[in-house]
């Protein structure tokens, strides 16, 4: 495995975000809801973390659903930057994505950690 | 997303640290011994950023170990698809025929996903301490 993997990971992330056209379908929509049900949580009020958020497809819905703070970290800037600009254009306040790594972040006192 | 990473022992450290008492992680993995994701890879051009050593790692069995190892407790396991979920943009048959072939146990093992819901056990900090037992001499 090469030594930079993650950094490898990233390049290749920031492009195939780059080229991404963001639109829910059918197929991300199921896989929305079977994530929620498996969660089984009232997540009202919550902090909830959305690791590798990409461009928030699950993050920012769930962050519409609920009164949940969804918090997203992606390693890429790319995705990250049009995460907040979808949250943003569909009046999601209760979203924020950063682009960080989490090995080393830290984000307190959160009641679910979701990686999709 | 675990298996974009090849650090998942430190981001499990850190999932640990971050969650409160009676939290839950949430993993949703692609199942590395699912037979049509390869070609749904070369298919969907992702080959490259897909097929590591750690898209191999994320079996059950190494991921039920980097849970436990790291002090959660498994609190569900559910297996998620058996043909690529993009077909669901196609038809609404290939949910219910996934639904179908999910419901057999022997395909299921070689499901497209597994979810695992690892939880933080709460620290029960208020149960009183036993008295130690004295000798009396």
């Amino acid at each position: 495995m090469p030594k930079d993997f993650l950094d490898d990971q990233k390049r290749y992330f920031d492009k195939y975000f780059a080229d991404l056209e963001i639109a829910e379908t059918k197929a991300t929509r199921y896989e929305f809801s079977t994530m929620v049900s498996f969660m089984g949580e009232d997540m009202q009020g919550k902090r909830i973390l959305d690791l590798g958020c990409g461009t928030g497809r699950n993050g920012i819905k769930l962050a519409a659903l609920t009164s949940a703070e969804v918090i997203g970290i992606d390693i890429s800037y790319v995705a990250v930057e049009k995460a907040n600009a979808l949250a943003k254009k569909m009046g999601v306040s209760n979203f924020h994505a950063l682009k960080d790594d989490f090995k080393v972040i830290r984000c307190p006192d959160l009641l679910t950690i979701f990686c999709v | 997303m675990l298996h974009h990473t090849d650090e998942e022992g430190k981001i499990a450290e850190n999932v640990f640290k971050s969650l409160k008492s009676g939290g839950h992680w949430i993993i949703f993995e692609n199942n590395p011994i699912n037979p049509l994701f390869i070609p749904f890879f070369i298919l969907i051009g992702q080959l490259r950023s897909h097929l590591t050593r750690q898209y191999l790692k994320s079996n059950k069995f190494s991921l039920k170990k980097l849970v436990i190892s790291h002090g959660f407790q498994i609190s569900g396991i559910q297996r998620y698809g058996f043909l690529p979920t993009l077909l669901y943009n196609y038809s609404s048959f290939f949910i219910s025929f996934n639904k179908v072939l999910n419901a057999l146990p022997a395909i299921n093992e070689f499901a497209a996903f597994h979810l695992i819901k690892a939880t933080k056990e709460p620290v029960l900090n208020n149960l009183p301490i036993p008295e130690q037992a004295t000798v009396e001499g």
